[in-house]
């Protein structure tokens, strides 16, 4: 051992320093003897073989020599018992050497055994490989178009003890081109089936084995070729074995090419079941029962099989030399039920349009399973296609015998058919026959009905539509009546509008008594003439007069001139506004005393009242009546200028008075300049000389009534005054107040006694302002 | 006012439900197990319902992993030669057909399927673990394992509760024990379980468990006739 250990470096050495020197060359390290393995076939003999190795030439016998040793012999080291003659370099341990579970140790020793050169140590089943199996060859099972399956067959080793051990064999089988073995393991017994062979080259078969439990297999036996052609005939082989409810089953085999099998009965199947442990030894038994109806099939009755147990079964020739075909299963595995029987089908519903249609289908389960007692429990898998396709369409598996099918087209063939499988099971069973369902779309009708009643329901819209476009001015206003406009009485509505905030607010903004026509709801209030029978009775004694002052109430087109105020909320345009606002302000009176009877006054405004009648005039004698406007100056003063003296007549005081007044109410109204109040919008009086000047005329003033000399001053610019003045019979003669003086802040004119002789008349143009209201430019022409 | 006596009659309504609602779920109460009071008494025909469906949808669970297991790693079609299965449980007599589960006595077929379902304990849970551990199943196959290990210990329980009612009701005789330990059941030499392959196993269990479905079919109809027996 030491030297072998102080060589070792040496050896290196000069195999590397060798390398270096003879690159090109290869030269061969120095191998020691060696053994190559120690091997038993049976574990009752073994033997060991070595390798002498290149170091020398050990190539006597005797060179090298095997020493043993083993547990019990714990000292001694002994030969080889038996140098093989046969093949140099080995030992063979025959039984007497040979104890099994025991420790050995062997060791390669020179002939003068002071040089060890090897050394195993082993147990005996460690090295156990049986020996390859024998016999080895091949019949032909099946050929088809590319391919066929053949069946192996070999014998176990002889060396090998089958009670001693149980083998296990492996086949490898290659196609001739390629490297790679493909193997098959492990079996149990002496047969092998090879399916599917290509037919494209030959093929090369070996087989090994080893025991059972162990870990290395023997040696290969010699290799079987199998050819791709020119096979002999096809032999008889099993086709298969098959069970429709789990408790009978049969097997059928095909008779092959072969000639001398085609009589019957000349094949033999046996079957044998798998041995278990603690049950009596089985052995094969011959086929129970050979169909009488069908050929070449075996049927398995109750009696006879046996689930859940591994089943062989074997086909022989007659006389049982030629084992042709084995197949092994299990009944489980085997199992294929019977189709359902009694498909039916009935219909669900047809669609809306009459295209489409569903069905329900239902079948019973076949009656050879046992699906009451639940021995077998199935799945059924519904398959339907169109007449005209190719292609079936499978539904989902069922458990049920019920199922529904949507969505089958109308006016065509359908196919249904059904199989079914056990639950947990891999094979299906055969079809059952098909059910063929034809459903006639019905004839429109549904279709048509819901066509018609769109179309009904569209001309219904169309009229719906003409109608409404055709009317569409009455609908609009039915239903979106126009909305009036903004309106205060009395109040442009111009002056609404944006930015004129300034002049409604002082229209509105005045003094509450000179509104009253603003709030006054009643509008008719202000032209009722309270006291009628008195004015009548007035009347009577005035005639004149009070039919000029019922024709100047009732006459409206001097009065209202001014104003054009068509959203004025009076029936009639016509009617008479109200120019003459009552004027509570401190006027200067006229007449003195006319002061007290001014607030009696208050109510009727524009006539001239039936105290024109009561009270006695003092008619301070005749002048000149100033009735008409002749200027307004840009100082805000009025001038007024005397009329034509020849229209007034001669009346009674009264009358004359009354005339009077009555000229100058309507001079006045007609003129409108009276009340400046211009904020009061709509019942201010306006000056609107330019306008009226026309309308002074001699003509307009044709009342037959006079005044009695009454200077026609302001008294008569409101009928408060007119009254005022009136009242108060006697009277001295008033100075005459021809010019107005002011407009104080009440916007009340101030007149002025006449200084001047009345001017010609000189008038200037006024802009009539819009609505007839005093604008602010014309107030700026009045006001001082 | 309206609006007032409106929201007092649906409060009594509500009210009223929810009493009712109350009573009749009296009937949903727990299963008695060990003479409990106030709960459902599950006639003996309902249970046996109960554990065949649940047997029934353990043997699909094996089926599937079986095929599973099947696709992916047994390719080879070459099935004749091979060794063939010797299961765990092959020691346990069991009936190989429909007539001999029907001749067999009750309590027999009783023991039988509890010795087959306690057998199963350990090597399903074997099982699952050195699944879980491999990566190459996916989670469906762990969860599959794992359902069936768990539903192999429910079926026990049904059935011994099965048995035990059966044992109380004077079917069967008491003869069939409470049967907890495995050791007691399967002798020594027989193959240990360990060592079979996964696939193997699978299809033992496969085997088994439609032993299981089948048994308790043919031993309902033998105890509460029905109709289909």
């Amino acid at each position: 051992m030491a030297v072998a250990l102080t060589m070792l470096p040496f050896l290196l050495h000069i195999f590397t320093a060798s390398a270096q020197e003879y690159a090109s060359e290869r030269v061969l390290p120095r191998i020691n003897p060696h053994f190559t393995g120690c091997v038993s076939a049976n574990l009752e003999t073994f033997l060991c073989r070595w390798n002498v190795g290149t170091s020398k030439n050990f190539s006597e016998p005797g060179d090298l020599r095997l020493f043993y040793k083993n547990k019990e012999q714990a000292k001694e080291w002994r030969e080889c018992p038996h140098y093989s003659t046969d093949t140099p370099n080995e030992c063979f341990f025959n039984q007497s050497h040979t104890s099994a579970r025991l420790d050995y140790r062997v060791q390669l020793r020179s002939r003068d055994q002071d040089i060890m050169y090897d050394e195993n140590r082993f147990e005996l089943q460690d090295i156990a490989r049986p020996d390859p199996p024998v016999g080895l060859n091949w019949t032909l099972r099946i050929v088809t178009d590319n391919n066929y399956d053949i069946i192996l067959s070999w014998k176990p080793p002889p060396s090998a003890d089958m009670g001693w051990t149980t083998l296990q064999y492996e086949v490898q089988y290659r196609n001739a081109t390629s490297d790679q073995w493909k193997a098959d393991g492990l079996l149990e017994s002496t047969h092998h089936s090879i399916l599917g062979f290509q037919t494209n080259g030959s093929h090369e078969i070996r087989v090994r084995c080893k025991r059972l439990a162990g870990e290395q297999f023997g040696e290969f036996s010699q290799s079987v070729f199998v050819p791709s052609e020119g096979f002999p005939q096809e032999n008889p082989h099993l086709t298969g074995c098959v069970s429709n409810n789990m408790e009978t089953f049969r097997c059928s085999w095909s008779v092959g090419t072969s000639r001398s099998v085609s009589e019957p009965r000349n094949l033999r199947l046996f079957y044998i079941t798998k041995q278990l442990p603690h049950t009596p030894p089985v052995e094969w038994r011959e086929c129970p029962h050979y169909s009488t109806d069908r050929p070449n099939q075996c049927f398995f009755n109750q009696s006879h099989t046996s689930v859940w147990l591994d089943y062989r079964v074997q086909l022989h020739s007659r006389d049982q030399d030629i084992m042709y075909d084995e197949i092994r299963f299990e009944l489980q595995d085997i199992v294929e039920p019977d189709p359902p029987i009694g498909l039916n089908w009935t219909l669900l519903n047809v669609s809306v349009t009459g295209t489409s249609f569903d069905i329900m289908l239902s079948w019973n389960p076949p009656q050879s399973a046992d699906v009451k007692m639940g021995w077998m429990t199935l799945q059924y898998e519904v398959g339907y296609r169109n007449a005209i396709s190719d292609q079936w369409e499978m539904v989902d598996l069922v458990k049920t015998t019920r199922r529904s099918i949507f969505g089958l087209q109308t006016n065509a063939n359908h196919e249904i058919r059904v199989r079914c499988k056990m639950l947990a099971g891999k094979l299906f069973g055969e079809f059952s026959e098909s059910v063929i369902v034809h459903v006639p779309s019905k004839a429109v009708s549904g279709f048509t009905m819901l066509a018609l009643f769109i179309f009904g329901a569209l001309c219904l819209v169309t009229i719906l539509m003409l109608v409404i476009i055709s009317q569409q001015e009455k609908l609009m206003v039915i239903l979106l009546p126009p909305v009036p406009g903004p309106k205060i009485r009395g109040v442009d509505p111009e002056l609404l509008k944006k930015g004129k905030l300034r002049e409604l607010r002082s229209i509105l903004g005045g003094y509450p008594d000179l509104r009253s026509e603003l709030y006054n709801k009643d509008p008719w209030v202000e032209f009722i003439d309270l006291d009628i029978e008195e004015q009548s009775d007035r009347l009577t004694d005035l005639d004149t007069d009070c039919l000029m002052e019922r024709s100047l109430t009732s006459n409206c087109s001097p009065l209202s001139i001014g104003f054009r105020d068509d959203d004025s909320g009076r029936a009639s345009c016509c009617d008479p506004d109200l120019p003459c606002e009552p004027e509570p302000s401190p006027f200067i009176p006229l007449i003195p005393n006319l002061t007290e009877s001014r607030d009696s006054e208050q109510t009727s405004s524009h006539v001239p009242n039936p105290n024109v009648g009561e009270h006695c005039f003092a008619a301070p004698g005749r002048e000149a009546l100033y009735t008409q406007v002749s200027e307004v100056r840009s100082s805000g003063k009025v001038l007024l200028s005397p009329e034509d003296q020849t229209e007034v007549g001669q009346s009674t005081s009264k009358d004359g008075e009354k005339g009077i007044l009555l000229e100058k109410k309507k001079e006045n109204t007609e003129l409108q300049f009276l009340v400046v109040n211009p904020d009061h919008g709509g019942y201010t009086s306006e000056l609107n000389a330019g306008k009226r000047s026309p309308r002074v005329s001699s003509g307009d003033m044709g009342e037959p009534c006079q005044i009695a000399g009454y200077s026609s001053s302001t008294p008569s610019l409101s009928p408060y005054h007119k009254s005022d003045t009136t009242t108060a019979c006697p009277l001295p003669p008033a100075p005459v107040y021809t010019v107005v003086g002011c407009v104080n802040r009440q916007y009340s004119l101030l007149l002025t006694p006449n200084s001047t002789p009345p001017p010609q008349l000189i008038i200037p143009k006024i802009v009539p302002t819009p609505g007839g209201y005093l604008t602010p430019e014309l107030l700026g022409s009045v006001t001082p | 006012m309206p609006g007032t006596i409106r929201s007092v009659s649906l409060v009594w309504v509500v009210l009223l439900v929810c009493l009712s609602s109350r009573r009749t779920s009296v009937g949903a109460a727990p299963i008695c197990t060990n003479g409990q009071v106030g709960c459902h008494v599950l006639s003996l025909d309902n249970l046996f319902d109960r554990v065949i469906q649940h047997s029934a949808r353990m043997h699909g669970i094996s089926s599937d992993l079986h095929s599973e297991f099947e696709q992916y790693f047994l390719p080879s079609k070459n099935q004749i030669g091979r060794v063939g299965r010797i299961c765990h449980t092959s020691t346990i007599i069991t009936p190989n057909g429909k007539e001999n589960a029907q001749r067999m006595a009750r309590e027999q077929l009783t023991e039988v399927i509890l010795k087959l379902l306690i057998a199963w304990r350990d090597p399903l849970w074997h099982f699952h673990q050195s699944i879980s551990h491999h990566h190459d199943f996916n989670n469906f196959s762990s969860n599959k394992a794992l359902e069936m290990n768990a539903m192999v210990h429910e079926l026990r329980q049904g059935v011994e509760k099965v048995a035990e009612k059966m044992q109380v009701l004077g079917i069967i005789s008491n003869s069939v024990t409470s049967l907890a330990s495995p050791d007691v059941l399967l002798p020594s030499d027989s193959a240990d379980w360990r060592l079979m392959k996964d696939y193997d196993l699978l299809y033992c269990f496969r085997r088994d468990s439609n032993k299981v479905q089948n048994f308790l079919k043919i031993l309902k109809c033998r105890i509460v006739p029905d109709h289909g027996c």
